[in-house]
């Protein structure tokens, strides 16, 4: 006999779970099948195999694109990866002072869209940089030199990041063990650190070299006419309006960040198998030489962070840089420029619902996939599919949704059934780029969230059931009042990047909806570079802003939940 | 024990299997009303599986289970009004001690006016009435079980289900809880069911015990019964140890050491000699009836407090009247 307990709870649960489950599969699986058949497919919609990737490698752009993406990302990362090692050592093991607000300045660059790094590179090394008279005229910042120090810039704080969690800690009796035994500074650094650290190293230069092989707004600020993979792409879709190439070359993109996602997958198991047992801290000893190293070192890197933003805020606030440096505020009235459909406050409107929106439907998902079982298929399905916007350029998901949303018919592969788009009633509405903020930034809150729910009782809902209380009562009463912090670590994240990013909504923009991101480039391009900074400095005060509020009502949270969060 | 009450839970013919594996076998078990049955065994012996199954959380099984006569297996938890206290406690760390019990109620739908009232009876009798404003987190691993079992009896259940309740707690506030459990249970009457591997925990709380060994129940009795006159090996050395002499179980502390040679004394070496606090283990070599044995005997520490029982000695020991065997019946006794 088998029981069923058919109720309209459980109902109710099942098709949650199924909507969950639809949403991720329509706005992340089909668009990137639509994706994958258009490289295979002639404009016509007919399958022609491999003849658009043949035509893609004769011409010969192909190949430099490629080699210069490499050097950038290879360049970059090795870079970056060296100065974040370096500030994350003098963060975590080293005495010296003010290390929160060392760890802020670290941060800011999350806050800066791309194109800031290359705008203010223009401000230093120019055709009118204020270093640029100290270089040989052979020398030029337009090009991979500029790309590389941009990208630099850019992924510092994500290298950053994975670096200290890894060296945050440490099985302190291997350094006592290695004191006993007489070892020196460097011979324990190489010998005990480093190895400690592999796998963190490994993520950080994978992370480092996709981060900076997709981007799309520095090389397009400051590449001048070098072109890189990322530029390559969007110059065939929205110059050449060649869907096919496009989406061959977007797939160049998409296989090293999916070959990276897997490696970063394997490098962060293998990190948490090595700290298995007993990582405790010991008291860091005092150590001259190291505290002054590594505060020199911590000030110059927040130095030049600083000063790289303060150029652009600097110069966007100058009349004529560097001609006329008299002080004025006409750059921030974007009101006198023609920018089609641009508004600031419709793109802080679009970044919070994005974020309202991705928060609920991340912290849901999150929920039911970890802890409901109703439809284990579709929980598993789920499960796989909110990891796959981790392995997802921007890139490469906005030229899939605008040749998922732009086509009225979907054909079925392999068959010749056709069925009629649905959601193309979507495309040219700012919904479309509220999705597509959601689905790009959905693996890392998706994970937040998880890992948050994961320290919940996993009895609740059994132990409320027996007290007659619905599902609904407990995750509006329980799970969410404790999850509290997280969803606003969520809602912040997914602000701060819908507000920076450029490179899926450079597609998918439409003429009564222009970010501020996107008009930037468009500012770059007709020669107002004072507004692109203008525009630049803007969304990093707009996200410091938010950054504020989230930290303000943290605490006000932490207040209230001192009586009784553990966690 | 509560005697001649009438049969309130009748579990017919239950069991559960985890692909290939049974969790429960052909369990058939009454519960009669008002008393305290604790189910034994081992851990992955399926008892914790049929407390779920009794909550109504695991749905597909085989079988049936009545109350009063009528199946509930349709029944969602919730409607069942079973009390249930798990072995986490799964108190909502967001809500204070009156909270967690006002939720319950909330749920069940009680009038608002006798809400508080419930409250302060049940924290009266768990004790917890000074710590009614406090979260969960503020209180101590015993104080939070009170809590839990407050929170469960609150709305008046039917049934009380503990999931091995004391198990995280430390030895001490185990026995004190054990000894308040019991009080609260016989005051209140309600008929509870516990899930427990500690016997000694089983045996001091239950009226009946019910043991399980690999998904099957495998005696039920009283604990003077069960502890006696255990059915198969595994209940005896289950609950305590024991050793199987002509296929009879006799508790260690049965075994008596004798001075002098009598018709039923055996002789064996010491192997080993463990202080215990209020007794001695000794195990000895023996071989009774041409079968060579390892004896386990208990002496209370203030019997042969003159001898030492140094390893190699050799000792004499009696066993019981019962388990004398035929050879030694023909002899003059």
């Amino acid at each position: 006999m088998l029981k069923s307990n058919f109720s309209l709870q459980k109902t109710f649960l099942s098709l949650m779970i199924l909507s969950m489950f639809l949403f991720l599969f329509i706005f992340i699986a089909i668009p990137i099948i639509k994706l994958l058949l258009t490289s295979l497919s002639d404009p016509q919609g007919s399958f022609v195999g491999f003849e658009n990737f043949k035509e893609y490698f004769r011409q010969g752009e192909f190949r430099t694109s490629l080699v210069n993406s490499l050097i950038v990302s290879f360049s970059s990362s090795i870079i970056s990866i060296t100065l974040a090692l370096g500030f994350a050592f003098a963060t975590t093991r080293t005495n010296i002072k003010f290390k929160a607000v060392l760890k802020s300045i670290a941060m800011i660059p999350l806050f800066a869209p791309t194109m800031l790094y290359g705008i203010s590179l223009i401000y230093l090394f120019g055709n009118q940089g204020i270093f640029t008279k100290f270089f040989s005229d052979s020398f030029s910042i337009y090009g991979l030199w500029g790309i590389i120090i941009a990208e630099s810039f850019y992924i510092f704080p994500h290298l950053f990041l994975i670096l200290y969690v890894s060296l945050r800690s440490y099985d302190s009796s291997l350094y006592e063990a290695a004191d006993m035994m007489n070892a020196r500074g460097m011979k324990k650094f190489i010998k005990i650190t480093l190895p400690s650290i592999k796998y963190g190293l490994i993520t950080a230069f994978f992370v480092g070299f996709t981060l900076s092989l997709t981007d799309f707004g520095a090389p397009k600020i400051i590449g001048g006419r070098t072109n890189v993979l990322a530029t390559e792409v969007s110059k065939y879709i929205l110059g050449q309006q060649n869907f096919q190439i496009g989406a061959v070359a977007s797939l160049f993109l998409l296989i090293p960040a999916g070959l990276s996602f897997f490696i970063e997958n394997l490098a962060s198991k293998r990190q948490k198998a090595f700290y298995s047992h007993g990582s405790k801290n010991f008291e860091l000893r005092k150590n001259k030489f190291r505290f002054v190293f590594f505060t020199i070192f911590a000030v110059f890197i927040s130095v030049i962070i600083i000063g790289f933003l303060s150029v652009s805020i600097f110069a966007s606030v100058t009349t004529l840089w560097p001609y006329n440096l008299k002080l004025t505020l006409s750059n921030y009235d974007f009101s006198r420029f023609n920018m089609g459909g641009f508004n600031v406050w419709k793109t802080i409107i679009v970044a919070l619902v994005s974020a309202f929106f991705g928060s609920i439907i991340c912290f849901t998902n999150a929920y039911l996939i970890q802890k409901e079982k109703a439809l284990l298929p579709f929980q598993k399905a789920s499960r796989l599919l909110s990891m796959i916007p981790m392995a997802l350029p921007g890139l490469v998901l906005g030229i899939s949704y605008i040749l998922f949303f732009n086509s009225p018919t979907l054909s079925i592969p392999f068959t010749n059934i056709k069925i009629p788009n649905a959601l193309a009633f979507l495309y040219g509405t700012p919904v479309i780029i509220v999705i597509a903020n959601i689905v790009h930034f959905y693996s890392v809150p998706y994970l937040t969230s998880t890992s948050a729910l994961k320290k919940i009782d996993s009895n609740f809902q059994a132990a409320a059931q027996t007290m007659n209380a619905s599902k609904l009562t407990v995750f509006f009463k329980v799970f969410i009042p404790i999850s509290l912090p997280s969803l606003l670590e969520i809602f912040v994240y997914f602000f701060t990047n819908s507000m920076v990013t450029i490179s899926a909504v450079i597609f998918l923009y439409t003429a009564n909806f222009k970010p501020m991101s996107v008009a930037i480039i468009g500012m770059e391009e007709s020669g107002n570079i004072a507004v692109a900074a203008a525009l630049s400095v803007s969304i990093v005060f707009i996200n410091i802003f938010a950054r504020l509020i989230y930290i303000g009502l943290t605490r006000l949270l932490n207040i209230k939940r001192k009586k009784w969060d553990k966690f | 024990m509560m005697k001649a009450n009438k049969n309130l839970i009748q579990i017919e013919n239950v069991s559960k299997k985890y692909g290939n594996t049974f969790a429960l076998k052909n369990i058939n078990l009454e519960i009669f009303e008002g008393e305290f049955l604790c189910l034994l065994g081992p851990s992955g012996c399926g008892k914790s599986t049929l407390l779920r199954i009794l909550a109504g959380l695991e749905t597909n099984y085989d079988g049936k289970i009545l109350k009063n006569g009528k199946e509930i297996d349709a029944i969602e938890p919730g409607k069942r009004k079973f009390g249930m206290v798990f072995q986490s406690y799964s108190l909502f760390p967001n809500m204070s001690v009156e909270k967690n019990i006002e939720f319950a109620l909330k749920a069940f739908k009680y009038e608002k006016q006798k809400i508080n009232a419930k409250i302060e009876s049940v924290l009266e009798l768990t004790n917890l009435l000074e710590h009614r404003k406090k979260f969960p987190n503020q209180l101590s691993g015993g104080q939070q079980q009170r809590v839990a079992l407050a929170r469960a009896i609150a709305p008046e259940p039917t049934v009380l289900l503990l999931d091995e309740p004391l198990s995280a707690l430390d030895f001490k506030v185990r026995e004190e809880l054990r000894q308040q459990l019991k009080k609260i249970q016989r005051d209140i009457g309600v008929t509870t069911i516990m899930v427990t591997h500690d016997q000694e925990e089983a045996l001091s709380l239950a009226d009946r015990v019910a043991v399980m060994n690999h998904a099957e129940l495998v005696q039920i009795s009283t604990p003077e019964e069960i502890y006696r006159n255990p059915k198969s090996f595994f209940v005896a050395n289950f609950i305590g140890t024991m050793n199987n002499i002509y296929n009879k179980f006799i508790r260690p502390e049965d075994v008596k050491i004798s001075d002098k040679k009598g018709c039923n004394t055996h002789s064996g070496i010491v192997i080993s000699n463990e202080f215990r606090g209020f007794y001695r283990r000794i195990k000895l070599k023996s071989e009774i009836e041409n079968e060579k044995k390892e004896i386990i005997v208990d002496i209370p520490i203030f019997h042969h407090q003159d001898r030492s029982f140094n390893e190699g000695e050799s000792i004499h020991f009696n066993l019981p009247q019962e388990v004398v065997s035929e050879q030694i019946k023909e002899r003059i006794c």
